[in-house]
């Protein structure tokens, strides 16, 4: 199809783009503001410019820059928690799709099951296991629970489905054994499934705000989306400009790496669901 | 032909089952055991099905689902459909892949900070509207009310939410063959009848994955109320996820939260029973 | 203050404690000597600057605070009780810490040793179970040599003491000099005062009121009926007493329901950046709050700087002055602590040495404390600072006298969550005048008694209070 440039396409594209934009264009220009300018309410940043001074640094330096730990916390908890999470969905996606075995289809009912149950329900009983492992406010009490992910075995299944039967038999006539089958042949095929999924798990571990406030008891190990809610004033009161600051923090790595990414963004997303 | 061996199935299926055991199964059960105590901080009595008797009959946990019926009813459709124009847009238009990262963003930001920032910029004192609306006159512009709220967190969902999810039927878009659009405008339809006489229908079944998966998200609402809660004042059961929260956090009667989370979970399976029905056909698995 | 003194019962005491400990290696000097001998009679075996001795063994102790940006007085602790350490975690303040609080000791582990509450928040854990009695490290004569006896309304239950009381909330107002000045109004001694002032500026400006009613912050109403020397609940023998209706709370929640409909006052949500940018904008003439404001005013209205000074609340009878408190912290020993001696210790020292009290007032800002330290020793030779941000007024002097006209006090319900979300939906009913400030307190009272039987407390006496 030829691709317009014709006003009447662009208009409403502008108008939607300028929706989506306006956020980011007002936290970017609240953090250049102290407290009272906040309050102002302007379109503008504020003169003078805050944000080197009192905001960034007010946040650095917060109780001897925990924020460093914070961030740190941040890219080590949605790392790995993203990459083996992936693999392990990829795993499971691909018994579902290359085998017949017992239970399948209620294993597959019964694992989007569970996961419905809403995390406020379960987090005493995880919340006691943990204790009881002794692994409560570790870091491993953060990075167990973000390995599973239930709706990444949904679309690795959906992946896996694109691949041509062909290819797996061709495979086993060779010789393969399954798991080179799977790691061989399988994996390298579905890489923009695996990138796509590493991304979105990416982000959502990043902004997993619920779990570390259950799991996790010392600042030192929260991450930057627990720990920007604890820069407060000394009765406990939030100090605005440092919050937006704060968020502005915590959405830039993300943005920066969604734009890197963008090209791995599979068309394919869900590509067999026609 | 795809052959049967449970072994090795097994064998790839462990890992993952073995932490999703740990996190989601056990903590289920123990959980479901729990609820069938009373307690009041480490102290436990047997209720049996008390919990649950509570739950079902209490008019504050049904009531809590108004505001979630109103995002399924009013935000998931609006949603899905701007979705789908913002697809058909992508598809026309030149530099559309600038687009495309413009209207993604949205998700990258975590769901607390896109709440506080939309409160914000909806509050009476750093929105930069109201300046703006005194300029039209309007003098104490209040943007965030009780019975405005629903409406705001329309706009908050809608602003996070579309972009990924025109982004999912914009690639559905990309796998319908070229020719049948090529062939009816060859036939003499236009754009528009093309969009909407052919692509629509086939969009179908993504839109009926993405209305479930978005009506669980419906249900399960948390921050993006929560969050405007410190503006505006909110009933503890305002949603059922807050009022789940509230018992368990704020009251401690973390049993009785449990009972309520697995009614919930219930609620939701039976809501979307259909589409598991549904996609365990669409992707093959025959039992 | 009321002084529970009873000398011979003391000696009793005293004796007996003395009997059963163990002969100890006395680290006292002179000081304690002098200080001990002031009350009549000798402790169990003194330590550090009159202050117990620890008998454990090493003990590392956590603790769960979030008032400070430094290490509390934590360094000068461990120099007095070298075999105590302290590691303190600023887990998030208020709710955020209580959330975990609640998961822990539900759990039945993972609690710190120390746990600092709000006071009006500190009976729910007390009832839950979260804490444990300290009775015998810090019995109640030794707790009342160092606290007003008042406030034992808020670390104790049954007679068990759970922990001591750090920053005090004892009400002030703080008033614009500026909006006084520009509409002749004459800083308010009694109620009577106060509205007749509301009244005159309503009049000469309808766009600045004379205060807010916090309608989001339980403490304030719970406040101005406390300072008329009234209640709405409190506990005794095993009972907790529930009364929303009681003359005086009628009297002062009309008193500002009449105000609000006239409208010379506002009701509005508190801490939220649109009240502080009422605060900056000067929207507000007053501001009635805890004693610990005035600081938190210099960090949040830097705009207002000068404008601003501090008085003594307004009375209902000026020769018959009574105050009450809004918000301040107590720190607590958890029933899961392995070291109750050591974290009673602690939160002895902590609250009340005055090396500490020096260090809270300093550097964690707090600028009212209980222990009686401060107010005998530290507050005096704080009298004559002169503070810039309120145009130069001594505030230290109507801070303390503030505290000073604190004379009762009562126990906060377990619930106090719920009793002020729901205060908030009904209140709302009676802002905008669908149902009288009467009916506001009867529906407020039935909807947390029902709430109360819901969670299983079965020891409500509705429509009386003890005392």
């Amino acid at each position: 199809m030829k691709l317009t440039r014709s006003l009447k396409y662009h208009v409403p594209s502008i108008l939607f783009a300028i929706f989506f934009l306006f956020p980011f264009y007002w936290l970017l220009e609240s953090t250049t503001k102290d407290n009272t300018q906040l309050l102002q309410g302007t379109f503008t940043p504020g003169i003078p410019n805050h944000f080197i001074h009192d905001n960034l640094i007010g946040i650095f330096a917060f109780k001897n820059g925990v924020f460093a730990n914070w961030l740190f916390n941040s890219f080590m908890y949605a790392v790995s928690g993203s990459l083996i999470g992936t693999f392990l969905a990829a795993l499971a996606g691909f018994a579902f799709r290359r085998y017949q075995f017992f239970g399948r289809k209620f294993l597959f009912v019964l694992i989007l099951g569970f996961a419905m149950v809403p995390g406020f329900a379960t987090a005493l009983p995880l919340f006691v296991m943990f204790k009881n492992l002794g692994m409560i406010d570790s870091y491993w009490a953060v990075i167990i629970p973000s390995l599973v992910n239930v709706f990444g075995v949904y679309l690795m299944v959906v992946y896996w489905n694109q691949i041509p039967e062909e290819m797996f038999d061709a495979a086993m006539i060779d010789g393969a054994g399954d798991f080179r089958i799977f790691w061989r042949i399988g994996l390298p095929s579905i890489v923009p499934g695996f990138t796509t999924l590493v991304l979105l798990s990416f982000v959502a571990i990043w902004n997993n705000y619920f779990l570390p406030l259950v799991m996790l008891s010392s600042s030192d190990k929260f991450p930057l989306i627990l720990g920007i809610t604890t820069v407060t004033s000394l009765q406990g009161f939030p100090v605005y400009n440092l919050s937006v600051m704060g968020a502005f923090l915590t959405s830039v790595p993300l943005l920066i790496l969604f734009s890197f990414m963008q090209r791995f963004l599979s068309p394919q997303l869900t590509g067999a669901i026609k | 032909m795809r052959k049967t061996s449970t072994l090795k199935a097994y064998a790839f299926l462990a890992p993952f089952l073995v932490f999703f055991a740990l996190v989601f199964v056990y903590p289920v059960l123990f959980g479901g055991y729990l609820s069938l105590f009373g307690q009041r901080g480490a102290r436990m009595w047997w209720v049996g099905l008390g919990n649950y008797a509570t739950v079902l009959t209490d008019p504050q946990f049904w009531g809590g689902f108004g505001l979630p019926a109103f995002l399924l009813f009013v935000q998931v459709p609006l949603m899905l459909l701007l979705g789908i124009i913002i697809a058909l847009l992508y598809e026309r238009i030149k530099h559309s892949r600038v687009y495309r990262l413009i209207f993604y963003l949205p998700y990258a930001m975590p769901g607390i900070v896109a709440g506080l920032l939309w409160a914000y910029i909806f509050s009476k004192s750093m929105s930069p509207f109201v300046p703006l609306m005194h300029a039209f006159g309007v003098k104490n512009p209040n943007f965030i009310t009780y019975p405005s709220l629903p409406w705001i967190l329309l706009i908050i969902i809608l602003w996070e939410w579309t972009g990924y999810t025109s982004l999912i039927l914009y690639s559905t878009l990309l796998s319908i063959p070229k020719e049948y659009a090529e062939q009816a405008q060859l036939d003499g339809a236009t754009h528009t009848q093309v969009a909407y006489y052919i692509k629509v229908p086939l969009l179908k079944n993504t839109v009926l994955v993405l209305f479930i998966f978005n009506a669980i998200g419906a249900l399960q609402v948390f921050n993006e109320p929560w969050i405007l809660g410190q503006l505006i004042t909110l009933s503890p059961n305002y949603t059922p996820a807050i009022y789940i929260y509230n018992e368990a956090f704020s009251y401690g009667a973390f049993t009785h939260a449990i009972a309520m989370g697995l009614v919930l979970a219930a609620v939701i399976f039976v809501i979307s029973f259909f589409f598991l029905r549904r996609s365990t056909k669409e992707l093959n698995i025959h039992a | 203050m009321m002084a529970i003194r009873n000398y011979s019962r003391f000696v009793l005491v005293a004796a007996a404690l003395i009997l059963a400990s163990m002969p100890l290696f006395a680290n006292g000097n002179k000081e304690s000597g002098a200080a001990a001998s002031s009350t009549g009679a000798a402790m169990q075996a003194t330590g550090p600057g009159g202050y117990p001795a620890y008998t454990g063994s090493k003990a590392d102790l956590t603790m769960w605070a979030w008032t400070s940006n430094e290490n509390y007085s934590i360094d000068a602790f461990q120099k007095q009780y070298p075999d105590i350490t302290v590691k303190w975690s600023n887990i998030g303040g208020g709710t955020a810490e209580y959330t975990k609080v609640l998961t822990a000791t539900s759990a039945g582990k993972g609690l710190p040793d120390v746990i600092m509450s709000e006071y009006t928040f500190a009976p729910q854990f007390m009832e839950f179970g979260t804490f444990q009695p300290i009775n015998k490290w810090v019995s109640q004569s030794l707790y009342e040599k160092y606290f007003p006896a008042v406030t034992l309304k808020w670390t104790s239950m049954d007679g068990k003491i759970y922990g001591t009381p750090q920053d005090s909330g004892a009400m002030t107002m703080v008033y614009r000099k500026d909006i006084f000045d520009k509409y002749g109004l004459t800083v308010p001694k009694t109620w009577a005062e106060f509205q007749a002032d509301a009244t005159k500026l309503h009049a000469a400006d309808p766009g600045i009121t004379m205060t807010t009613f916090a309608k989001n912050w339980i403490l304030w109403p719970m406040g101005v009926v406390w300072q008329a020397g009234g209640k709405m609940f409190d506990y005794a023998n095993g009972k907790w007493y529930v009364d929303f209706t009681n003359p005086t709370a009628k009297k002062v929640i009309n008193y500002w329901g009449d105000q609000i409909k006239a409208k010379t006052v506002a009701a509005d949500m508190w801490w939220t950046p649109d009240w502080y940018k009422e605060l900056n904008d000067g929207k507000s003439a007053t501001v009635i709050s805890g004693g610990w404001f005035p600081e938190w005013l210099q960090l949040n209205a830097k705009g207002s700087s000068g404008l601003w000074r501090v008085a003594t609340m307004p009375q209902w009878d000026a020769s018959n002055p009574h105050n009450g408190e809004m918000g301040g912290s107590g720190f607590y020993v958890s029933s899961q602590s392995q070291n109750p001696e050591a974290a009673a210790l602690f939160v002895l020292w902590l609250n009340s040495a005055k090396e500490s009290l020096t260090y809270l007032h300093d550097k964690s800002q707090l600028p009212i404390l209980w222990a009686k330290n401060f107010t005998d020793s530290l507050a005096p030779t704080l009298m004559q600072t002169e503070y810039p941000y309120f145009g130069g007024q001594k505030i230290t002097e109507p801070s303390v006298q503030s505290l000073k006209e604190v004379d009762t006090a009562f126990t906060a319900l377990p619930v106090m969550d719920f009793v002020q979300s729901s205060m908030q939906t009904e209140m709302q009913k009676a802002i905008d005048g669908t149902e009288s400030w009467d009916q506001f307190l009867q529906n407020w009272q039935d909807s947390v008694v029902s709430f109360m039987k819901k969670q299983g407390f079965n020891n409500l006496v509705v429509g009386s209070l003890p005392n």
